[in-house]
């Protein structure tokens, strides 16, 4: 994406906002999740839980019946999908594609649902948030919409352009636990 | 007994409208999910759910075809209602079959009707409660714990639902996964 020079007022604006995302410890958000492919679409409910380094994501399926939950801290993953289980070391973002099929990048979303860059190349949108930036592995990560929740400002719908499709998520709440 | 108590209060209902929020709760009780929407009936076999919140998920069954509609994505998945059945008991509120029935042992508690699977009784387990011909709610407590309830309000029953309501025009532009 082409590198406009950014206003310094509205940097100083999103780097000021970018400090206070830094801190965020814990938080939770539900919405939905889709992974659109060539040859298949597949969505469900998501809730994604934060605290620090520990995250568990779960989907829900049609009228709320449970499709899939992951629990993850560093060094340990459990997976229940059906009657699959899964409770081990693994690399979560490889054993949750080979249970279901679904590539979620998993060590990136923390930073990446809560609107946070991990390179220097990324653009601002009119309110001093990203509005798109290029990631390491070199995908599009755009963000269409953003919400206020309380005196912040955080996403509301971020699409991830990868190699094989799309990942589009589209939050519906947020809730921030840090006091 | 129970069972057939229940199978005539639900057959006095030929057809029915309410609306529904629907609360999921994971195994220690915390809420996942909170929707609204609107459920049609008409029995045997037709089924409308029509969430509008937080996002507008439709699922339609005509007893043979089940249409699952998720604006998000744009697509339509398209199942087949028989192999449905044994998958979730909130068929039961739709049908009369035997065959159904009889996976399902009925008994009365304070919730209302409690229904277990008769051959794996841990597996999942259904409430309703359904007292002189209204269905107040109903609830599916999964196998691994997680809760499902809907509260129903505005429940109208025997209004003459036409039946053309239970089909799914396939808006152009939308994918089709026929899983059928």
């Amino acid at each position: 994406c082409s590198q406009q020079p950014k206003p310094t007022d509205a940097v100083s604006v999103w780097k000021n906002h970018q400090q206070q995302l830094e801190t965020l410890n814990q938080w939770q958000l539900r919405g939905k999740v889709a992974v659109i492919e060539a040859d298949k679409r597949q969505s469900a409910n998501m809730v994604w839980t934060q605290q620090g380094e520990q995250l568990a994501m779960q989907l829900l399926g049609p009228l709320g019946a449970e499709a899939l939950s992951l629990e993850f801290s560093p060094g340990n993953l459990e997976i229940k999908a059906g009657e699959q289980r899964y409770s081990g070391a693994n690399d979560p973002e490889l054993q949750l594609q080979q249970m279901t099929g679904w590539s979620v990048p998993l060590a990136d979303l923390p930073r990446w649902l809560i609107g946070l860059p991990d390179t220097e190349q990324y653009l601002l949108n009119d309110q001093n948030r990203v509005s798109e930036f290029v990631s390491a592995q070199q995908w599009l990560i755009a963000y269409p919409s953003y919400m206020q929740v309380g005196e912040l400002i955080l996403p509301r719908q971020i699409n991830v352009e990868t190699p094989k499709g799309q990942l589009k998520i589209r939050i519906n709440q947020w809730q921030i636990n840090d006091d | 007994d129970a069972k057939s108590e229940l199978r005539e209060q639900l057959s006095g209902i030929t057809d029915f409208t309410a609306n529904y929020t629907q609360q999921v709760l994971d195994v220690d009780g915390s809420e996942l999910q909170l929707a609204q929407g609107e459920l049609k009936l008409l029995r045997p076999g037709k089924v409308f759910w029509q969430q509008v919140s937080p996002d507008d998920d439709l699922i339609i069954s005509d007893g043979e075809t089940i249409w699952y509609f998720s604006p998000f994505i744009e697509q339509v998945s398209i199942l087949d209602a028989q192999s449905a059945i044994s998958t979730t008991p909130l068929i039961l509120l739709s049908t009369d079959q035997d065959s159904a029935w009889e996976q399902y042992q009925v008994e009365t508690s304070e919730a209302g009707y409690l229904l277990s699977s008769v051959s794996d009784p841990d597996q999942a387990q259904f409430w309703i409660d359904l007292v002189d011909g209204k269905i107040n709610a109903f609830s599916i407590r999964e196998q691994s714990g997680q809760q499902n309830n809907f509260e129903l309000s505005e429940f109208e029953s025997n209004t003459g639902i036409d039946s053309a309501m239970f089909s799914f025009e396939i808006p152009s532009g939308v994918s089709v996964d026929d899983q059928r």
